[in-house]
């Protein structure tokens, strides 16, 4: 079972203005706001990070248990699959073979 | 008749816009089939084949399991993987496995005839607001308009 550990933090005037306008907005207390934010924000650095280091997208969801169509939305957010140039060409490669004539 | 093995990306890519495609030359293991279970609480309509065991090299250590049965049944039946994950493309790479991605196969289906190229444009501008990697979707809707 997960542990919940309260913390206090101090953060800028700004940061709480955005917090309670997301509160009134969503009906959720300032609180359930920012801890949605803070997971939200630790699960885009995993996901991201996971990928910088190899993981496939199975393997994301099964270390961190984070949904798997959560794991493609924060890689649609973040565009860190952008840049596969090797497998973008191995693609073009395959798609040459299997149309070929 | 060629057969292509899809992963889970197809199917909750293709599910999540409302068109899932399937047909006998379409396939995946019981495993993927479990997981868009779990994620989408429905049954994809495509044929199950029992996963095969077979030799695979490169970096093994960032795979899942059920990824590792994708890249050996793909292997060991001939087909084509269908993934839109770069890593597992990799790895098919390295052993020799065909991989493409969910927008190329859409256009495989238009030049094997069976998509229409205005359904395959349609799809992959809807797809191009959840995929990740977006330029891909550009990239093959020019195809499509260039390969006659």
């Amino acid at each position: 079972m997960n542990e919940n550990i309260a913390v206090n933090i101090t953060i800028p005037k700004e940061a709480i203005d955005y917090l309670d306008a997301e509160a009134r907005r969503t009906y959720l207390s300032r609180a359930t706001v920012a801890k949605q934010l803070l997971l939200q924000h630790i699960d885009e650095l995993r996901v991201v990070n996971a990928r910088k280091a190899g993981y496939t997208i199975r393997k994301i969801v099964e270390v961190y248990g984070i949904d798997y169509q959560k794991v493609l939305e924060i890689l649609h957010m973040t565009k860190v699959d952008a840049d596969e140039k090797e497998t973008d060409q191995y693609v073009e490669e395959t798609m040459a073979r299997l149309t070929k004539k | 008749m060629r057969k292509y093995l899809v992963n889970a990306t197809y199917c909750i890519y293709l599910t999540g816009i409302r068109q899932f495609y399937s047909d006998e030359s379409i396939m995946t293991i019981k495993e993927v089939v479990d997981e868009i279970k779990h994620e989408l609480s429905i049954k994809p309509d495509v044929i199950v084949v029992t996963k095969k065991k077979t030799k695979i090299h490169g970096k093994l250590d960032p795979l899942s399991s059920t990824d590792s049965a994708m890249v050996q049944t793909a292997k060991a039946m001939e087909c084509v993987l269908v993934t839109d994950d770069q890593k597992l493309i990799k790895v098919a790479c390295q052993n020799k496995v065909h991989a493409i991605d969910t927008p190329h196969f859409i256009h495989l289906l238009v030049i094997e005839g069976k998509w229409p190229e205005e359904k395959a444009l349609g799809t992959l501008e809807q797809l191009r607001g959840v995929y990740n990697r977006e330029h891909i979707i550009s990239k093959v809707i020019k195809d499509i308009h260039e390969w006659r």
